[in-house]
């Protein structure tokens, strides 16, 4: 069976949980686009992504985006993969930017993004429909993931002063550990109801090997 | 951050501010001041996270820690 390797870890109806999970995953990059075949291998059943960008060569280097996919757009690309990956899962591609995507019926957020008006754009819409987000950002070699209720605390606002936008260096395992790591709690807040990262920040720094946690402030009732 | 000071945490039995926090780190043999201040401000692309809030949105450098506060200096990614 195609699972039977990770229910003894989420249960039968945590991978149950997850078939009928809807997610949405903002940014098709080098977070997003390793994220989306993390969650499709699993097996989690509806993922809506979006990002309005094509795959230039340049993204190569962090994705499993093909040669084959230069100019096409990202999420049709990844529609493609994750077709042929595990054609049990739902993708639905969004050409567009993530501000005009209606943010509504999710079980979860995944914040992938490369700037920081479009993260504080998606906070705060995810905060509106109370939903929470699960947030990754990397740089180089370092990188920081967290899963944190918007409504409640403005994650984005505390880690980002300046909005400026620069195109970051960045290695492949970088994006793909924080990807992981993302997708590592997203399937275990679906299948199991509750994520180690829940309420914390997880800092690495590759270079040194060095793994950090923040406390994040809990919801206030 | 880490190579540089040689530690990923330190405790401190220290009340006072942000600042009284640093220097006092850097009496015992850790020069954090110089990575992360400039001009007696932080430097662009650190960030200091007192429980998770940015001193910037709090009292800046003046803002108070007790010993059961958590500060966190890091630059923060913002790549995806």
């Amino acid at each position: 069976m195609r699972y039977s390797r990770q229910i003894p870890i989420v249960g039968e109806e945590g991978q149950r949980r997850l078939a009928g999970a809807r997610v949405f995953v903002a940014g098709a990059g080098g977070l997003g686009s390793n994220l989306v075949l993390h969650l499709s291998s699993a097996g989690l059943g509806h993922i809506v992504v979006a990002d309005h960008d094509v795959v230039t060569e340049s993204n190569l280097n962090r994705t499993f985006f093909r040669v084959s996919d230069l100019g096409v757009p990202k999420v049709e690309a990844l529609a493609r993969l994750v077709g042929e990956l595990n054609p049990e899962v739902e993708l639905e591609p969004l050409r567009m930017r993530v501000e005009e995507v209606d943010i509504g019926d999710f079980d979860l957020i995944f914040d992938c993004l490369d700037n920081v008006e479009s993260r504080l754009n998606l906070e705060s819409s995810a905060a509106d429909a109370g939903l929470d987000i699960v947030h990754g950002g990397i740089e180089g070699l370092r990188g920081q993931v967290a899963h944190y209720h918007p409504s409640s605390y403005r994650l984005i606002r505390e880690l980002f002063t300046s909005r400026s936008r620069a195109r970051n260096p960045v290695l492949g395992p970088t994006a793909m550990l924080a990807a992981s790591l993302m997708a590592l709690e997203g399937i275990l807040h679906i299948s199991r109801g509750r994520g180690p990262l829940l309420g914390k920040m997880l800092i690495f720094d590759l270079d040194t090997l060095s793994f950090g946690e923040v406390d994040l402030p809990e919801p206030e009732h | 951050m880490r190579e540089k000071l040689g530690i990923k945490e330190l405790q401190l039995e220290v009340e006072g501010t942000v600042l009284d926090i640093l220097r006092e780190m850097e009496k015992i043999g850790y020069p954090v001041g110089d990575l992360v201040l400039k001009d007696g401000k932080v430097k662009r692309g650190f960030i200091i996270l007192v429980n998770g809030k940015n001193i910037v949105h709090l009292e800046g450098l003046s803002t108070r820690v007790g010993v059961a506060d958590k500060v966190a200096i890091f630059p923060p990614a913002g790549g995806g």
